[in-house]
């Protein structure tokens, strides 16, 4: 392999991981926007993700079928996983992260962490077998009979990774359209301005809330079934860690902003892979690399890449 | 008749004091979660006992507020006299000695954080990290280099406080949720670190540390018929008492004052001259000192350490406790810390829904009090300090 198809070859794993890193990321902007609350239950509804679809797709019976069924049931599987986790999260929301998200800021931080907590020892304990890693199937490699990968200028890329990408990153159009250009996108926008204005404009604060936790979970949801195709394993305590780098990628992106996570989340995959791959004994250090560079980050650039200047009102 | 309304109140408050002492005894004591349960109920009808009998549970307090270091006294005796009464009455008393060993070193730890993040503002997600580096640093000492714990000690939290000089710049440049993100990712690094680096023994951590010993007196001694724990026991009250002798004194000082007004509204503390960078730095490096100190002791303790005992989630853990014990209040992070060190441990009765009801349990009390159990109001002066001000006024 030429250096230059090496270094494609890391963009393209890159670009894997940041989408999943993105979707989660946009939830806690979201969120931030709207409630001024960091969810860190959020890689939790992720895992959630992950496990609604596996459920799903054994209760389907999706493995057992073929042709135009099978495309049929995968996308009915892929929506009804990320609408019940959207209404789980709006539950949450209802039962726990708003009635917080009034107190002090790091109560509410806390509190979130606790839910999480909750949610990932619900699932260890409630779901069969719940402690051990689940073998998630390869659904997509089934949509390709025959080939499995192409070549492109010497680096390999799998279909089933590719249609990944090509998902995350339609689905990231279509929020980036719905926030900007329909009438619910501005609704959400204003609250995230002002929460007061905004209602006092005829606004319904708590529908705009609840909407909004619905999207960014069933984002979170839709990141989960992608790792679960990625890495076909997943396990109860893999919001965890994804909870913690969507938050990163969300501040280095500047929170409350959309663009800014989707940025933030490709940049931190970017910088893992990259150190992975370039950096000897990298694939262990690889997080440590990537932590570092978000400290750098906000030491230069405290409010993120696409934050606004944060000035203080005295 | 003045004299005598005197004596009456320090019966009173040793009275309290001895009942609260046997009743938490009774609770170590008790092993079917039956029981366990009767006792949460136990406390959620004196909590509304204390609503309804508002006037008597408000003198209480006022009593034990006038003699403040009387009360201290005796709950200090107390605690002294504990490792030669818990066997008498506790089954598992070694066990439980462990667990209070342990809290003490978490309150120690909370107190620390308390200092950054209840009375400064600074919020510190890597506690952990810094109890780890003090582990660390005692360990490698007393192992490679043989010194002894009078040494180890203060320098595992020497250690922890330079390695919060590590951050100087974030903490100049950041606060807030970016803050805590710089301490979170710090922590994290840490860890990932201390998991692949081979000197420091790597993923299987250090073993066979030393134990204590000081001047000859091992603290592998049995007294009497008492578990060498005893030795530790005592050793860490002493730690903790001149702790919060410490913090205590800086709450009330010019220190916690500014440090308040930091935390309350940065520009106009910078407007009134407090040089709040230094300040801010200064409050970090002394807090991590404490969490480093008590990092060395377990790792003597118990002689075995490895990355996985200073993960992010015992830093949550040390976070729940200073925010569910109301920040910036000394007594609310040590009744926190009893809670949510000694409490789970009962709940290991339900081994399997120890952590989910730790959890639900965390989520419910934030929710019904959202300010944590004891919440700090705003600090009050007695009337000497109103006088004070008065004379230099006039």
């Amino acid at each position: 392999m030429s250096s230059t198809s090496i270094f494609l070859q890391i963009i393209f794993n890159g670009a894997m991981l940041g989408i999943q890193y993105s979707l989660i990321a946009v939830g806690f902007s979201l969120f931030f926007g709207v409630l001024d609350v960091i969810n860190f239950a959020h890689g939790d509804i992720f895992m959630l993700g992950a496990f609604v679809s596996l459920t799903l797709i054994n209760v389907t019976g999706l493995l057992n079928t073929s042709g135009a069924t099978y495309v049929f049931l995968l996308i009915l599987v892929i929506i009804l996983s990320m609408i019940i986790v959207g209404g789980l999260g709006v539950f949450f929301e209802r039962i726990v992260v708003k009635p917080v998200s009034k107190g002090p800021t790091l109560m509410s931080l806390v509190a979130t962490l606790g839910l999480g907590i909750a949610i990932r020892e619900a699932v260890r304990l409630f779901y069969p077998r719940g402690s051990e890693t689940k073998r998630f199937p390869e659904l997509l490699v089934k949509l390709f009979p025959g080939k499995e990968a192409i070549e492109f200028k010497g680096i390999i890329l799998r279909y089933d990774n590719l249609l990944i990408l090509a998902v995350g990153i339609i689905v990231v159009i279509l929020l980036a359209l719905y926030i900007n250009k329909t009438k619910m996108g501005l609704t959400i926008r204003a609250v995230a301005q002002d929460a007061e204005a905004a209602s006092m404009m005829g606004v319904n604060k708590n529908l705009i809330i609840d909407v909004t936790f619905f999207i960014g979970s069933a984002l979170a949801a839709l990141a989960g079934f992608m790792n679960g195709l990625y890495y076909n394993s997943i396990i109860f305590d893999m919001g965890a860690m994804a909870g913690i780098v969507g938050f990163s990628a969300a501040v280095i992106g500047g929170l409350g902003n959309i663009y800014g996570a989707i940025v933030g989340g490709f940049l931190f995959a970017m910088v893992e892979s990259l150190s992975a791959a370039l950096i000897p004994r990298g694939s262990e250090f690889m997080t440590v690399i990537a932590f570092a560079v978000v400290i750098l980050f906000l030491v230069f650039r405290p409010s993120g890449i696409l934050g606004e200047r944060a000035y203080e009102r005295v | 008749m003045k004299k005598e309304s005197k004596f009456l109140d320090y019966i009173k408050i040793i009275l309290v004091e001895i009942v609260a002492f046997f009743l938490f005894l009774f609770f170590l004591k008790i092993e079917s979660i039956w029981i366990v349960i009767a006792a949460i109920l136990l406390a959620i009808l004196i909590y509304f006992l204390s609503k309804i009998y508002k006037e008597k549970f408000r003198a209480l307090i006022e009593l034990f507020s006038r003699y403040q270091n009387f009360a201290i006294g005796v709950l200090f005796i107390l605690l002294i006299i504990y490792p030669f009464i818990s066997p008498l009455i506790i089954t598992h008393s070694t066990y439980w000695m462990l667990i209070l060993i342990q809290t003490g070193i978490y309150i120690m730890i909370a107190l620390g954080l308390n200092f950054q993040l209840g009375s400064t503002g600074m919020m510190n997600l890597a506690t952990a990290a810094f109890y780890g580096i003090g582990a660390y640093t005692a360990g490698l000492l007393a192992l490679k280099l043989g010194w002894t714990a009078l040494l180890t000690i203060p320098l595992g939290g020497l250690a922890a406080a330079f390695a919060g000089l590590l951050l100087v710049i974030p903490i100049y440049r950041t606060k807030g949720h970016y803050l805590a993100l710089v301490t979170l990712a710090f922590g994290f690094m840490l860890v990932l670190a201390a998991d692949n680096i081979e000197i420091i023994g790597g993923p299987q951590g250090l073993k066979n540390i030393p134990p204590v010993n000081i001047f000859g007196y091992n603290f592998l001694t049995e007294i009497g018929s008492l578990h060498f724990y005893t030795n530790y026991y005592y050793l860490v009250l002493a730690i903790l008492g001149i702790t919060i002798f410490i913090f205590a004194r800086l709450f009330n000082s010019w220190i916690g004052l500014t440090s308040a007004y930091i935390r309350d509204d940065e520009p106009a503390a910078k407007g009134c001259g407090i040089n709040i960078n230094l300040r801010k730095l200064l409050v970090f490096v002394f807090g991590n000192f404490f969490m480093g100190v008590a990092g060395a002791i377990y790792a003597h303790m118990i002689g075995f350490i490895s990355p996985p005992n200073f993960q992010f989630a015992q830093s949550l853990l040390i976070v729940a406790i200073v925010i569910i014990g109301g920040m910036d209040n000394i007594l609310g992070v040590i009744v926190a810390a009893i809670l949510l060190v000694v409490f789970p441990e009962k709940l290991r009765v339900v081994t399997e829904y120890r952590i989910f009801l730790y959890g639900i349990l965390l989520v419910v009390t934030l929710i019904l009090r959202p300010r944590g159990i004891l919440p700090f109001g705003p600090r009050k002066y007695d009337s000497s300090i109103l006088k004070f001000a008065r004379k230099g006024g006039s």
